[in-house]
């Protein structure tokens, strides 16, 4: 969809600036409009909808970007404006693939799509900065005397480097727009003495996290935002920081705040995804425990299977993984399911009397490219499979072989949106009694509501 | 005695003091006469971070990924074997064809059971040790032995918040730092431990397994050492999962204790000088068909992005041996080598998250012999005068002079610090050299102190061709002198 509304052309920049200077009052208040349709949950849930049908597959579903731009960061080539934004939806840009859409939606839904891209925001908007030029490494003190230079910063990322001074103060001013339904925090990737302190909404806030690792914990959803940084005795090569914002435990690296972060994240995006055949991903994952294997299905519907546990610890509907974060530098950060969560541990298909006994995995095989675990499990041999049609349905395929008792007695989470068959037994509560038939087959199916 | 926490700080103040004794690289391109690199074309747009290689017999070379993949080349064409594996750190392939692979929380053996050339089954082969999700946790091996039980080794982990350290690295239980043995029957037993970062194994043409440890806290310089079970190579963490030891008592174990439990290495490796990051050794098993280095073991530095080698002596009944380079200037880092049926010497590669000089993030090359005889150092033994050094080549009489051998030696402080400097370095006088019969051996006569790495330099030594060596410099690790 919008993978040129960012596309540097000059033409196109010059139409684009003098349409935004003969634009009318018209705008502004379509930017209203469109601003506030973007605080309806009903328009974005709408919004969101239309675009994973058609502008997720080149902006990605998540909008970080692929052969599209990134939607959600703050940089905006042709235009930040909602108007503008709507405008070039309409338009399209040929000539780097992006079709026009104005015949192709009502005016009502390509609002809606453009009201839930602009919901999705991360990062900075309006960033502004200024430097101060300070007289050595210890001065700390202030002033309008001491500032030098000053301005915007259209990329809304802040940019460590601009400063060509060796002692000062650097200061970043603007919106700032993260996770409105999560905890988030500011996170440094590498260990190093900083001294920098952050204002949300004109209060200073405090600094978290340990030593040379601090986290500043931001405010959910919007918030204006002031950095203060204070070159002091930091080593002239060690002064651009690679801030990005985290999930409250850090596990997850969300988005970058400074450029240096932008140009390291940047590398760990690597998305793998069950397109015609399914995926298995054996990688260490959010969320989900070690020993986890990963697989993704055509219908876009995921699973984790737990080869310590012999559990499914994870489902997931859309695409499987970011492997990036697992295969990018050390690996250290585990890979992100690329979807919505319906459960992931400790909720899981488990057998309900697994103390009795240790799970002995076997391994995997592949039976028309679907991989069927194997298992033991009180002198029982479990094979596990799954299928999928479309993304609001899975089942799982049990086969067990001499089984002691008459029955399988399985634990499944309880949540609104999951709702539990047993091809032969009952479902109650949590808990799940299956007659496996003459072949020793049984499945549970779960619908995702 | 000093305990383990009371010498941190005086031991720091002496690395400050003595680190000026420089460890450098050399820093010319260093190749035998005939010898050459040739790059490999990886599949496109694939992370080819090699870091499992073994060949079949018939020549097929198959490559794990750091990315998970499998892969086959076969008549210089790439065929995707598996995939979905957990940052695989070794391959096997076994005799029955079936290819085993260490990813992170097992061992798996890889299966064609259709015949299509892809891999259908992936058993599990044994997983007996606990792998916490922490990104240093990697399973390297499996190696074989002539009764067909296999062996691994398991890395510590870093930044692992719930686990046992005593310097940069931890343990979180479930034989992190150990060795592992599986055999025949499949059983898992912990087979030695105090590793640290033990990224190479391989089995020698005799069935012994050896393993190289990576440079870091507890372990001064890299080193080589001879797989034995139930011994203790250095690295005190691991000893949490040893009976009799508590964290208490592993912390107050004095250094000197430490140092008497531990195994000497067969040859340390000069930090940057050789290695700082070495891989698994390999046997030249080519019968010639890589040029004069038989059964000697060749190792690839993953850092330093060059291949070195080892030639083992056996002083009174026990391995010690010496270092030299090889060839440099491979173009990322190299952490796995295997010969191939043909005598090529492949050379597998990654520089992600550590970097390595060649400047690439990851790739696949090979050594290839022309059939040039080299002019190079081919063997050092010791003798109870000094060491006996043979050329692969007649050397020129006139240059076998005293003043064309310089020698020195030193050794390592061995402590919880990362890496040691060189301590109590200093020159030995080559009192006498003599040339022998066959024009290809030199005897050297200087000093011997035990415990004690010694360098000889024989820059200006010229083959009767008026060739130089490319590698002017031996390093020979004297754990013993010959005591008949």
């Amino acid at each position: 969809m919008v993978n040129t509304i960012r596309f540097i052309n000059s033409k196109i920049m010059l139409g684009l600036v003098v349409m935004l200077f003969t634009s009318s009052a018209y705008t502004s208040e379509l930017d209203d409009k469109i601003i506030a349709m973007s605080q309806n949950p009903i328009v974005t849930s709408q919004g969101k909808a239309l675009y994973e049908e058609v502008c997720a597959s080149c902006h990605s579903k998540d909008l970080s970007g692929a052969s599209g731009f990134n939607l959600k960061d703050g940089e905006w080539i042709h235009g930040h404006k909602p108007s503008t934004i709507l405008s070039n939806v309409k338009k399209g840009f040929s000539k780097a693939g992006m079709p026009s859409f104005s015949a192709v939606y009502t005016e009502p839904q390509l609002q809606a799509i453009v009201a839930y891209v602009l919901s999705k925001r991360e990062g900075f908007d309006g960033l502004t900065y200024k430097i101060y030029q300070m007289a050595n490494s210890n001065d700390k003190v202030i002033s309008d005397k001491k500032l030098i230079k000053e301005g915007e910063l259209t990329s809304n990322f802040a940019d460590f480097q601009l400063p060509e001074i060796k002692d000062y103060v650097l200061e970043f001013e603007g919106d700032f727009y993260t996770l409105k339904d999560e905890d988030t925090q500011i996170w440094i990737e590498w260990g190093m003495p900083i001294d920098v302190t952050f204002e949300i909404n004109g209060k200073k806030i405090e600094r978290l996290g340990e030593g040379d690792n601090p986290t500043w914990k931001l405010e959910r959803g919007k918030q204006h935002l002031k950095v203060t940084y204070y070159s002091g005795k930091n080593e002239l090569n060690r002064r651009n920081w690679p801030l990005m914002v985290t999930n409250d435990d850090t596990t997850i690296k969300l988005f970058p705040f400074s450029t240096r972060a932008r140009q390291i994240m940047s590398k760990k995006k690597v998305h793998v995804i069950a397109t015609s055949k399914t995926v298995v991903q054996r990688k260490k994952t959010t969320k989900i425990p070690a020993y986890s294997i990963s697989v993704g299905l055509p219908a876009k519907v995921n699973y984790a299977f737990n080869t310590r546990l012999c559990a499914v610890v994870g489902l997931w509907q859309g695409d499987l993984l970011n492997v990036g974060p697992n295969v990018g530098g050390r690996g250290q950060d585990g890979s992100v399911p690329l979807g919505d969560w319906v459960f992931h541990a400790p909720n899981s298909i488990k057998h309900s009397d697994s103390g009795k006994g240790q799970c002995k995995y076997k391994g995997y095989k592949l039976e028309n490219n679907e991989p069927v675990f194997r298992y033991q499990l009180d002198g029982a041999e479990y094979k596990l499979s799954a299928s999928a049609n479309n993304d609001r349905e899975i089942q799982f395929h049990y086969q067990v072989n001499q089984l002691t008792a008459p029955t399988v007695a399985f634990t499944v989470p309880k949540i609104d949106k999951l709702t539990w068959h047993a091809s032969s037994g009952k479902v109650k509560n949590e808990r799940v009694n299956i007659t496996p038939d003459t072949q020793g087959q049984f499945t549970l199916t779960a619908q995702i509501n | 005695m000093m305990k383990i926490k009371s010498v941190f700080t005086a031991v720091a103040l002496s690395v400050i003091a003595c680190w000026t004794n420089a460890q450098n690289a050399p820093k010319h391109t260093y190749k035998p006469d005939g010898y050459s690199i040739e790059t490999i074309e990886t599949p496109k747009d694939v992370r080819f971070h090699a870091t499992g290689l073994d060949s079949t017999k018939d020549g097929v070379v198959y490559i794990a990924t750091r990315f998970g993949d499998v892969w086959r080349y076969d008549n210089e064409q790439w065929f995707k074997f598996g995939e979905g594996l957990h940052e695989p750190t070794g391959l096997l392939v076994d005799d029955d064809g079936s290819i085993l692979v260490a990813q992170k929380p097992e061992l798996t053996r890889l299966k064609d059971t259709n015949n299509d050339g892809v891999a259908d089954e992936y058993e599990h082969v044994v997983g007996d040790w606990d792998f916490h999700d922490n990104y240093h946790e990697y399973t390297y091996g499996p190696v074989k032995d002539k009764q067909g039980n296999y062996y691994g080794t398991l890395n510590l982990s870093h930044g692992n918040p719930g686990a046992f350290s005593l310097g940069a690295m931890g343990s979180a239980g479930g034989y992190r730092g150990f060795a592992f043995k599986v055999d025949k029957a499949g059983e898992f037993q912990p087979y030695a431990w105090g590793l640290r970062s033990p990224a190479g194994i391989g089995s020698s043409p005799q069935g012994e397994v050896f393993i190289t440890d990576n440079q870091g806290d507890w372990v001064p310089t890299s080193k080589l050492h001879l797989l034995q079970e139930d011994k203790f190579y250095g690295h005190p963490v691991s000893l949490l999962e040893v009976e009799g030891y508590t964290k208490e008592s592993i912390t107050n174990l004095s250094l000197e204790k430490l140092a008497s439990m531990s195994e000497k290495p067969v040859v340390w490796m000069p930090h940057v000088e050789v290695a700082s990051s070495p891989g698994n050794p390999e046997w030249d098993t080519t019968a010639g068909k890589f040029g004069p280095f038989k059964e000697q073991i060749f190792i690839g530095d993953q850092t330093q992005s060059n291949v070195f080698r080892v030639i083992l002596d056996k002083v009174n009944g026990v391995y010690q041996g010496a270092v030299l380079n090889f060839m440099n200037g491979f173009q990322s880092g190299n952490i796995r080598v295997d010969f191939d049926n043909k005598g090529q010497l492949w050379v597998g590669q990654t520089a992600r998250g550590w970097g390595a000089k060649g400047g690439k993030p990851f790739g696949l090359q090979k050594v290839v012999w022309d059939g040039t005889n080299p002019f190079e150092l081919l063997d050092i033994k010791l003798t109870k005068t000094g060491f006996k050094l043979k050329f692969t080549e007649k050397l020129d009489a006139s240059s076998i002079v005293t003043d064309n051998f310089t020698a020195q030696e030193w050794n390592y402080h061995y402590s919880g610090n990362y890496g040691s400097p060189k301590h109590n370095q200093q020159a030995l006088t080559v009192r006498k050299v003599s040339l022998s019969k066959d024009g290809r051996e030199v005897d050297v006569t200087l000093p011997l102190t035990a415990d004690k790495v010694v360098q000889i330099d024989f820059t200006k030594l010229k083959d009767i061709k008026g060739r130089q060596v490319s590698v002017d410099k031996v390093y020979y690790t004297l754990n013993q002198l010959i005591s008949k």
